[in-house]
């Protein structure tokens, strides 16, 4: 699994290129359902992507835009597909944030095909808490 | 649109799909497929299926196969929370989806393994029985 912001992003870019060249047939039109919650210090978003791996999974934020994508790889087994619902595609979505989030405290995981992105908010938009004194 | 003669099949089956798409582009993704999605595969003598369950637990799945070869796949997803949620896309509660198997199966060669969110489950397929000669006795 890869996070990176901006700054990051701009070293892999030749690394990143290599990768793009072995994985250009790959079609990531499958965008996985989300749920995003907000918590008191951070958002939470899940995301279902079952069938990808945690060395699949990429996550990328960048100038405002979280994207996200994850690989499925297709069956190695030698057997005919005899009935078909599961899109062959792999995921990929990609959401806006809203101002307010600091890119230092994205964290992400995943969980029984369940991707799970911390948004931490910056420390502007945080609550706080103002100490009363006394008169 | 009405005018379509409603026997001809593959304009059914145009005409259905269509409904789909529009029941699908009224109601929202909910109405639109079933779930759990599933494949299901055949190779030699086995019969694999593997069903999307992203984000349940091992312990909320049951698999049975019934004895006329049908194979149920239940269980439950377990809501993450509820507070704070302004966006919601992701179902949750209980689930049960029953597949009619393409050839007879021994139901008790079957497995079934929960990896990254997908639920593979292994068939074998029965053996048929050898022929049996059956003695025939004079009824004295």
């Amino acid at each position: 699994m890869t996070i990176q912001t901006h700054e990051q992003q701009k070293s892999v870019c030749c690394q990143q290129e290599a990768v793009n060249d072995v994985t250009r047939e790959v079609d990531y039109s499958r965008k996985p359902l989300a749920d995003v919650i907000e918590k008191e210090e951070a958002y939470e978003l899940y995301l279902d992507m079952p069938g990808v791996e945690s060395e699949n999974l990429e996550v990328i934020f960048d100038q405002g835009e979280l994207s996200v994508r994850g690989l499925v790889m297709a069956s190695s087994e030698a057997a005919d597909l005899l009935y078909q619902e599961r899109p062959a595609a792999s995921f990929s979505r990609t959401f806006s944030i809203a101002e307010g989030i600091d890119p230092e405290k994205i964290t992400a995981r995943l969980e029984n095909g369940v991707v799970i992105i911390e948004l931490g908010k910056t420390a502007a938009v945080l609550p706080k808490r103002i100490e009363v004194q006394s008169g | 649109m009405l005018l379509k003669r409603w026997y001809d099949a593959d304009l059914l089956g145009e005409e259905i799909s269509r409904l789909q798409q529009e029941m699908s582009r009224w109601f929202g993704s909910r109405t639109s497929a079933a779930f759990p999605l599933m494949n299901i595969w055949r190779s030699e003598n086995q019969v694999l299926v593997d069903v999307e369950l992203p984000g349940v637990q091992q312990a909320d799945v049951e698999v049975m196969v019934t004895p006329d070869n049908q194979l149920v796949v239940s269980g439950q997803r377990r809501q993450t929370g509820e507070e704070g949620c302004y966006r919601r896309e992701r179902r949750f509660g209980e689930f049960s989806r029953t597949v009619t198997l393409p050839v007879e199966v021994d139901p008790e060669q079957v497995t079934a393994c929960l990896k990254n969110g997908i639920l593979q489950i292994r068939l074998t397929e029965k053996v048929a029985s050898e022929p049996r000669k059956i003695e025939v006795r004079s009824g004295a």
